[in-house]
């Protein structure tokens, strides 16, 4: 049985230092995930992550035992690529209908293609638009769909109001569907 | 008919669709084609999401990061050096030159060159006579080998380059080092 997150980290706290390349190990892959999600480029990302991990062992003292480890970490992430990406745009820009739920009571599009959820190309067709997703986007989405998180965690990670992670994790679908939908839908039409 | 709206198909894909909204949308889904057809799109679309394979890290990243907050024990004068690794080398280069000047006669007795260049040359021959001196002595005393009274070229560079570490650790240990304790 794996040992607990915050089993290792007492054992850090306790002197031995060598253990955070386990949480290293069991982390990096998720952590890598929301970063490139994030950054949409791999060695922005890497250098992302390892600078969150740094943050995150000389911040291992402040650690609040009530938490998880991932929450707590996924925040540091999040923030480092927030920072980063703020530094190349000069900030985040919000739309000012971000906020508004209402926004979200729209109709659905029309009908969805036909099409195999179990075949390749839908699959594929998913995987590669999830990579295309805007970066404010993809992060909620990533947190919602890789990490598994709740829209409480989500906030806790993000600091973001519930109202715009929910707005943003709507988008997020809602362009995740048309992209697929889009791409499926003319790839039947060249075929016929 | 009105068909459901994106967020109420999304809710009650994710278990999040309130009680009294949850059985008009399960009415709704058993008459409606479409409805039905978009939320099974959604749900695979969520499905694949969650199954899509995660990105992987480099094997270095560990490396760097354990490098960095586990720093591995090394000797302090190794590390020393590796640290001014850039202004040894520099220095040395600096010195192979001057090494040359000096090893020949006539290339500091120019009449063409400054007077602030001579004056460094003649002090830093000054030393190296000295230093080479002083290696002279000690080889004397311990009389295991006879020494050259005139030393090759190649032997003045290592000399040269000897002393020119020597005076790198002490403007490190004296004056560098001075500047940082004060800076702190």
């Amino acid at each position: 049985m794996p040992k607990p997150d915050q089993e290792i980290i007492r054992r850090i706290l306790a002197g031995e230092k060598r253990a955070f390349g386990e949480l290293v190990d069991r982390h990096k892959d998720k952590a890598m995930t929301l970063a490139l999600r994030m950054l949409k480029n791999r060695e922005d990302a890497e250098e992302a992550l390892q600078d969150a991990f740094v943050r995150a062992f000389h911040a291992l003292p402040r650690f609040e035992w009530k938490a998880s480890f991932s929450t707590w970490f996924y925040r540091i992430v999040y923030n480092v690529c927030a920072t980063a990406l703020g530094k190349k745009w000069g900030g985040v820009h919000i739309s000012l209908d971000e906020e508004d739920e209402q926004n979200l009571d729209v109709p659905s599009e029309g009908a969805p293609p036909d099409v195999e959820y179990e075949s390749k190309e839908f699959q594929l067709s998913v995987m590669e638009e999830v990579k295309k997703l805007p970066e404010m986007y993809a992060a909620v989405f990533t947190l919602f769909f890789v990490q598994d998180m709740s829209y409480e965690q989500i906030v806790e990670v993000t600091g973001l109001p519930p109202g715009t992670v929910k707005v943003r994790l709507f988008r997020a679908r809602t362009m995740l569907r048309s992209a697929v939908a889009k791409r499926l839908g003319i790839r039947k039409e060249i075929a016929v | 008919m009105n068909h459901l709206t994106t967020k109420e198909i999304l809710q009650y894909v994710d278990g999040t669709i309130l009680n009294g909204e949850r059985t008009r949308v399960v009415d709704h889904l058993e008459v409606c084609a479409r409805c039905r057809k978009e939320l099974e799109f959604q749900r695979a679309l969520g499905r694949i999401a969650r199954q899509t394979p995660l990105e992987t890290a480099s094997t270095q990243l560990k490396e760097r990061v354990m490098e960095r907050v586990v720093p591995g024990k090394q000797h302090p004068w190794l590390q020393k050096v590796i640290n001014n690794l850039g202004n040894v080398l520099a220095m040395a280069v600096v010195l192979g030159i001057l090494g040359y000047a000096l090893s020949t006669p006539t290339a500091w007795k120019s009449p063409e060159q400054p007077a602030v260049i001579t004056d460094v040359l003649k002090t830093y021959s000054d030393l190296y006579g000295q230093a080479q001196q002083y290696l002279k002595t000690q080889s004397a005393k311990m009389q295991s080998t006879r020494v050259s009274t005139s030393s090759t070229g190649s032997e003045r560079l290592i000399l040269l380059t000897f002393l020119s570490l020597i005076i790198l650790i002490a403007i490190d240990g004296l004056v560098v080092r001075t500047i940082m304790r004060a800076r702190l």
